[in-house]
């Protein structure tokens, strides 16, 4: 007794199929099938999930790849692979039933079957002889002996009559009949869930769908008694003997990388080296060490082993091209940071500096591939996308998918619409839950919002809300990883389009790809790159000094730049200017690179949650011992003073200490990237505090591992990639400590980028002494400039600060502008620009230069005569006189520019008497630890990191300075219309002052003053 | 004559209209603050698009509700909040009853819905002895209705709507004076587009004052012809002219209730006030009708008609009360009452002679009459239409709707072979029977609690009877149906 399901559907048919591919193969093992297959509609896109789950727990059943399809109404059929070319095949019919459609659709034509000479054939008659006839003889002509009629059973009304029709067609055309399940649900509690799906696709509700619904629970797996119960042996047999036929497994593909990297003649192991040596000589031009030389001599040998030279050559070709094009990048990722990649000039990190080892990163052991990500200046990545797509051609690039799922928000929404729960009621659900508040799940949360929870409606909502997150939903693009092949990429994987126009994408993401053992490459977008190069030109312009990333990092450590990061006066600079970060600095105090490297990644969920911010820090500062439970552990450990701080050390420590092998620790370091998806982390949790118990270790100090993974979890932050970002955090340190207006001009200049908005960088380069000069139509460019003043150089605000002006029409200003600037409203009228525009130029007081202010510039503006010829050069016949008061001046400022350079609401507010006492920012350097402080302030920031039990950080800002407010969960919680809606706040509260002075106020009372602005000035605008 | 205009504005007429009628016998309080409002629960009149407070009583105000409230921060204050939705018709038909009732002692009225009304009174004041005679008698009469109202007097419509509506609150003719009110007012309170007066205050003019002492000849350079004529009006430069109501030659009156109505012996109170406004408007014009209508609204929007006749005629309040008292005990109410609504379609001139007592004529009924009829006296809910339905759940395939409601039919693909006859609860299946198809599960319907889990056979009885059974989950059978 065997049986093999030949037809089933995970949930990558995207509402339609109700269990992961990973639920359908553990229960068909479970119940003792011998083979299933997965044949998602037009789609492999869950097989690989399949497999990888059957090879990590070595489950003894055999994963059939298949798909599903549809044909104008009249057919339907599974096609299954026996072999590689069958899977070629399906591959290239798949892409091309997909490519004819737009995103999320196909369309199968009969030529993509007739084309098909090694799959086989299941077919599922319609029922209706007219019909199923003429197929019948058309398959039979096509597939002859790969062709089974496919029964199927679900207990629905009639079937005596489809199983009789069965029959009839086996006879009539001599067809072999096979039974399968026509699987949807792993197992039948999933039923409720498939008929959400169903109407979540049909966008109604389920008491609506009616009798199109699954009538019963049958098309899930089934135990073989019930199956011998509805089958003929027969068909049964005929069912596992197909399986047998199909020994295609997914193990077999392998990719085969662009040959046109690799002159004619030469070898790839000998076309890499030849790289390399001609970059040791360009890198190292005053010779190179022998210990350097020994290292880059063992990681060619590794890359050799592991046959990874085209990935290497891959990577090198991208940057060359960027490099020629003058466009910033930096790489980095498990193997980027070693000294071959140093070489190849994909990163700038100097080997001399890092103590890092490419070991460290392979690891030949886990056959793990390597990592490489390129990060791109944002504003130029797609010229690099085009170049990768020019050379390889659409055939053989794409780009991976990611499979995007079903979060909470999506969740709630569409199972609620499927419930029939009123959309404004699931629209105030959706607002009012709040999922930072730890303390209160959103079950709980709901039923204070008016939902019953013991109603049989409130009951299945939360159920099938649970269920179906993590549920796929559709393939999207992935970020940048970039699949290239060397022959054609549909006979490897199929290709579908992306959403937007001329992207395709493949049917896998990142980590199926990872499973199979094939390479992407990365190509990603970094603002700050874009950042760094203009600061670089605008260096090079105004004061003549040709830099590069590279230099810097040579220039070695600054102590002048570290005691400016120790200060953590750091807005702006990369990835160390989060409230979390520049808290953090002057206790960490970073003096060298790898400080850098390690407080980038200190300051994350991952150590946080650990708990192992602090004993580093103590063990820094020497008040605790360095101690390490063993020796294997103390080799993982010592470079961060016995505490685990990055992902790689985590990884190795359950090797070591936990003995997990390769392959778990590699699956470990994959649940780790998806947890909070599939919550798969758990399942690790007995085997590695069971496994460091049992070498000695103490419960506690396990248990603190296994947090500290679980804290890591999406935002896992590896060594490798910290290293990289250390560099762009330290060249970025360096050009504000050394060129600070050109630091703040290309940063502006490259904004939408970075954690401050451009108001609160102008204030910070304010602080530091720097002239910031208006907006002018005589004086400002499009982009923000270095104008020389007073023997130093201002930065003079760009046009594009205006809102509402668009860039053709601010440089089309720019360009016409005459010699000695605009003499009145009327010539600027002459360019025959949008009123608005001009509007906008009017608000943001850039026509300053040409009236007295903002009022009269528009009253001039708004005159429609001076327009005709006639009335050309008429003078204004009355004099307009009505001035702006410093309030609506002020409420001017923030509306067109986001920023006021002469008025301060805390200072206007002030000075009109309305604030009472408080302390400004500038004094609670005097104030002492413990006392009691008020501050009001423009609430520039709420930032909640998702650790540290709800605490939210505000920053309020008034005219002297900015003071940090940190908000307990409870305090938040009592005052929440205050605390989530105010733009200005009075906060009262105790001071606090940490190690290295930092100073924080922990909010009491929070009260909202935004009225007083309205108060002010009865016709002010809205404030933002 | 120098013209003069005065505006009434009623800021919640709705909610003033609540359960007042003309109510002579109440106590006259003084410019409309009613002191009834203060002693009862808290109320609003919520507008629906925006969510939020419109109109609110002094309880409200009381319990920190504000206009301009969200309704959920209004109810957060008050749990026994009660809230109406805002409705445009019902302060429209309130106003145009005041208008009648202001028509009785002053003649030029203009309605300004959906809450104000202009009188153009120079051309009155000679009647009453000048302008402070002349508004005593005006407030006179607006006392009977217990309303809020706001006003002013001004040198053009336009002049006397603007300072009513920001409450200037005093009459006068006193041209300087007038001018000088007008001036401090915002332009936001003023009738110019929002487009015109936000452009104005981008230029830092805010008040009227400021834009009247700008030279027209440069506003027009600027603005449209909208914006000059209305500045025109203003001032009474330019002639505005307006169209004068006239009064109803039908009487129709619509009251919204405070609380709702379930109990017909309550219902004869509100009855009674609508049927003194029909003596009145019948009294005024000397007239009779011979059948009234009530329309009483029920909640669901259900409404009720009540239509009481009265062969020989009737104008006297007292009479009609009688009548309709006796049709009342008739009357079986499905669902609470808001409102209620009293016309009388046809009126005829008193002492007239009758005809034929009996020409009544008796047509065939329609569908929908028939319906309305048997509504009418088996009450609605006794009315259904049977419909089939998408549904896998035997049970749930037939289902009874209201009769009369347009159900445009789902196209229901037809259904797999089913017995003819049902049995209306399955009976246990007692006698021996062979099966001869199935089975056909069905387990569906988790979504409303009447799940069934169910295996349906089509079987046959030793005497030849195809019945329809099902065996459940313990392994009980039923028969469900017969086959023909």
């Amino acid at each position: 007794m065997a049986y093999a399901e030949l037809f089933c559907q995970s949930n990558f048919s995207f509402l339609h199929g109700a269990s992961h591919p990973q639920e359908l193969v553990q229960q068909a093992h479970f119940l003792g099938y011998e083979a299933i297959a997965i044949t998602d509609e037009c789609s492999v896109s869950g097989v690989v999930r399949a497999y990888t789950e059957i090879k990590d727990h070595q489950l003894a059943i055999k994963l059939i790849v298949g798909s599903y399809f549809k044909l104008d109404n009249s057919l339907e059929c599974v096609l299954l692979c026996p072999n590689r070319e069958a899977y070629a095949e399906l591959c290239r019919i798949i892409t091309n039933a997909r490519r004819r459609s737009p995103k999320g659709e196909y369309s199968l034509a009969k030529w993509d079957l007739k084309t098909i000479k090694h799959c086989l054939l299941l077919w599922l008659p319609k029922g209706v002889l007219s019909v199923d006839e003429p197929w019948a003889s058309w398959l039979k002509k096509h597939y002859k002996n790969r062709l089974w009629i496919a029964a199927q059973r679900h207990l629905t009304a009639n079937e005596h009559v489809m199983l009789a029709h069965y029959e009839k067609l086996s006879q009539l055309f001599d067809l072999p009949i096979c039974a399968c399940g026509g699987v949807l649900m792993h197992n039948p509690s999933r039923l409720p869930l498939q008929h959400i799906l169903n109407a979540i696709q049909h966008r109604t509700t389920v008491a609506e769908l009616g009798r199109d619904l699954v009538s019963n629970s049958e098309r899930s797996l089934r135990s073989q008694e019930k199956l011998n119960k509805l089958f003929k042996r027969t068909w049964l047999d005929n069912a596992v003997e197909i399986a047998r036929k199909c020994d295609f497994n997914l193990r077999e593909l392998r990719y085969e990388y662009p040959a046109e990297l690799i002159p004619e003649g030469k070898t790839p192991k000998q076309h890499l080296r030849d790289l390399v040596e001609v970059g040791i000589r360009k890198r190292f031009p005053e010779g190179i060490k022998p210990e350097i030389r020994h290292i880059i001599e063992k990681e060619l040998v590794l890359i050799e082993e592991q046959e990874y030279e085209f990935f290497f050559l891959t990577i090198y070709d991208v940057v060359q091209f960027a490099q020629s094009q003058h466009i910033l990048y930096q790489g980095r990722g498990s193997a980027a940071n070693s000294v071959v990649c140093y070489c190849l000039e994909i990163t700038s990190v100097d080997p001399r500096q890092i103590n890092v080892l490419f070991e460290r990163f392979i690891s030949k052991e886990r056959d793990e591939p390597p990592d490489i990500d390129v990060d791109f200046e944002h504003q130029r990545r797609e010229e690099v996308i085009q170049y990768i797509y020019s050379k390889y051609g659409r055939e053989r690039t794409a780009i991976a998918a990611t499979v995007s799922c079903y979060r909470f928000k999506s969740a709630l929404r569409e199972v609620g619409k499927a419930l029939g729960i009123n959309e404004t009621q699931l629209d105030f659900f959706i607002k009012n839950i709040n999922r930072r508040d730890s303390g209160l799940n959103w079950q709980a949360q709901i039923a204070e919002l008016g939902l019953d929870p013991a109603s049989i409606k409130g009951k299945h909502f939360i159920t099938l809300v649970n269920e179906i997150m993590g549920f796929p939903r559709h393939l999207s693009q992935h970020v940048g990883g970039f699949i290239i092949s060397s022959g054609p990429l549909y006979q490897l994987v199929p290709i579908e389009n992306a959403a937007m126009a001329d992207r395709s994408v493949i049917q896998w993401d990142k980590d199926d790809l990872e499973s199979l053992g094939l390479l992407k490459v990365d190509v990603l977008a970094l603002g700050m790159l874009t950042a760094i190069r203009k600061s670089f030109q605008l260096i090079e312009q105004h004061y003549g000094h040709a830099l590069s990333i590279a230099q810097i990092t040579k220039l070695e450590d600054d102590p002048q730049v570290y005691k400016m990061i120790q200060q953590a006066d750091t807005v702006g600079v990369f990835q160390i200017e989060s409230r979390a970060q520049m808290s953090m600095l002057p206790r960490l105090k970073p003096k060298t690179y790898y400080d850098l490297v390690i407080q980038i990644a200190i300051v994350r969920p991952g150590p946080i949650q650990g708990d192992m911010v602090h004993p580093f820090l103590r063990r820094r500062d020497g008040k605790e011992p360095i101690e390490y439970p063993s020796e294997e552990v103390a080799g993982v450990l010592s470079r961060t003073m016995g505490v685990p701080i990055f992902q790689e050390q985590v990884i190795q420590l359950a090797m070591v200490a936990a003995g997990f092998s390769g392959g778990e620790a590699d699956q470990l370091r994959r649940a780790m990237a998806s947890w909070k998806k599939n919550g798969q982390l758990m399942q690790f949790q007995h085997k590695l505090i069971n496994g460091m118990l049992e070498r000695g270790y103490t419960q506690d100090y396990a248990q603190r591992i296994f947090n500290q993974i679980c804290g890591f979890g999406e935002y896992g932050f590896p060594e490798s990639h910290s290293a990289s970002f250390a560099v762009l955090a330290y060249v970025s340190s360096w050009l504000k400590y050394y060129y600070p207006q050109a630091f703040y001009v290309g940063l502006l200049n490259s904004w939408p980028m970075g954690f401050y908005p451009p108001a609160q960088l102008i204030q910070d380069a304010k602080r530091h002494h720097i002239k910031i000069l208006p907006i002018c139509i005589n004086q400002s460019d499009y982009e923000h400039i270095l104008q020389a003043n007073g023997g130093t150089f201002a930065i003079r605000l760009g046009l594009r600060m205006v809102k509402g002006l668009p860039k053709g029409a601010a440089e089309l200003m720019v360009k016409q502008r005459p010699a000695t600037g605009y003499k009145s409203v009327v010539e600027l009228k002459h360019l025959a620009l949008q009123r608005d525009h001009m509007e906008a130029l009017a608000s943001a007081n850039a026509l300053a230069a040409l009236a007295e202010n903002r009022y009269k510039a528009r009253w001039a503006l708004m005159e429609t005569e001076s327009e005709l010829p006639l009335f050309r050069e008429q003078e204004q016949s009355f004099l307009f006189d009505v001035t702006p008061s410093d309030v609506e001046e002020m409420v001017e400022d923030y509306a067109a520019t986001s920023l006021s350079l002469t008025h301060h609401p805390i200072k206007l507010l002030r000075n009109a008497g309305k604030l009472g006492k408080y302390t400004a920012a500038k004094q609670l350097a005097g104030k002492q630890h413990k006392s009691v402080v008020n501050v009001i302030g423009v609430v520039i920031g709420r930032q909640a990191p998702g650790t540290a039990a709800g605490v939210t950080f505000m920053t309020l800002e008034d005219d002297t300075g900015c003071s940090n407010v940190v908000v307990w969960q409870a305090t938040a919680r009592a005052q929440k219309k205050a605390f989530l809606k105010s733009k200005i706040l009075k906060v009262s509260g105790i001071l606090e002052r940490g190690d290295g002075d930092v100073t924080h106020i922990i909010a009491g009372k929070i009260t909202d003053l935004s009225h007083l602005l309205e108060d002010l000035n009865t016709t002010s605008r809205d404030f933002h | 004559m120098q013209p003069l205009w005065l505006y009434l504005h009623f800021p919640h007429l709705q909610l003033d209209s609540l359960c007042h009628g003309i109510s002579l016998s109440q106590e006259p309080s003084a410019e409309g603050t009613n002191p009834q409002m203060s002693t009862q629960h808290a109320l609003v009149i919520l507008h629906h698009q925006s969510n939020c407070v419109l109109q609110l009583n002094q309880a409200a105000i009381d319990a920190g509700i504000r206009m301009g409230m969200g309704l959920g921060t209004a109810a957060a204050l008050d749990q026994h909040l009660q809230v109406l939705p805002y409705k445009r018709d019902v302060e429209q038909k309130k106003l145009v009853e005041i208008a009648e009732h202001l028509y009785l002692v002053t003649s030029d009225i203009s309605l300004f819905p959906p809450n104000g009304l202009l009188l153009r009174i120079h051309n009155m004041l000679m009647l009453y002895n000048g302008l402070n005679g002349y508004w005593r008698v005006i407030k006179n009469q607006l006392k009977d209705f217990q309303v809020t109202y706001y006003y002013a007097s001004g040198q053009s419509p336009y002049a006397a709507r603007i300072l009513a509506r920001t409450a200037w609150n005093q009459v006068s003719d006193h041209l300087p004076m007038l001018q000088h009110q007008i001036g401090i007012r915002q332009l936001t309170d003023s009738e110019l587009d929002k487009k015109s007066v936000s452009k104005l205050a981008r230029v830092g003019i805010h008040n009227l004052a400021d834009l009247m002492a700008l030279p027209l000849k440069d506003v027009a350079k600027r603005f449209d012809i909208d914006l000059v004529t209305y500045l025109g009006r203003l001032s009474g430069e330019f002639h505005h002219s307006v169209d004068f109501y006239h009064p109803q030659s039908k009487f129709q009156r619509y009251l919204e209730l405070l609380y709702e109505i379930s109990h017909t012996d309550t219902l004869l109170s509100p009855m009674r006030q609508l049927l003194a406004a029909l003596e009145q408007f019948l009294k005024i014009r000397d007239l009779l009708t011979q059948k009234i209508i009530f329309t009483l609204y029920q909640r669901d929007n259900r409404t009720l008609t009540l239509e009481v006749g009265s062969a020989q005629g009737e104008y006297l309040a007292d009479k009609w009360t009688n009548l309709s008292t006796l049709k009342l005990d008739n009357l079986v109410l499905q669902a609470p009452i808001f409102a209620l609504e009293l016309s009388a379609p046809d009126t005829q001139l008193r002492s007239p002679d009758k005809a034929d007592l009996f020409s009544a004529s008796k047509g065939t009924l329609t569908y929908l009459q028939l319906i309305s009829l048997l509504q009418a006296k088996l009450g609605e809910e006794a009315i259904s239409q049977v419909v089939l339905d998408d549904d896998f759940r035997p049970e749930k395939v037939n289902k009874y709707v209201p009769p009369h409601l347009e159900v445009t039919p789902k196209s229901i693909s037809t259904y797999p072979l089913r017995p003819s006859f049902m049995l209306q609860t399955p009976q246990p299946l007692t006698e021996k029977v062979s099966i001869i198809h199935g089975p056909e599960r069905i387990s569906t319907g988790w979504w409303d609690n009447q799940q069934i889990t169910r295996d349906y056979f089509i079987a046959r009885n030793q005497h030849g009877q195809w019945l329809w059974i099902y065996r459940t989950t313990k392994s009980l059978w039923f028969a469900h149906g017969f086959f023909s």
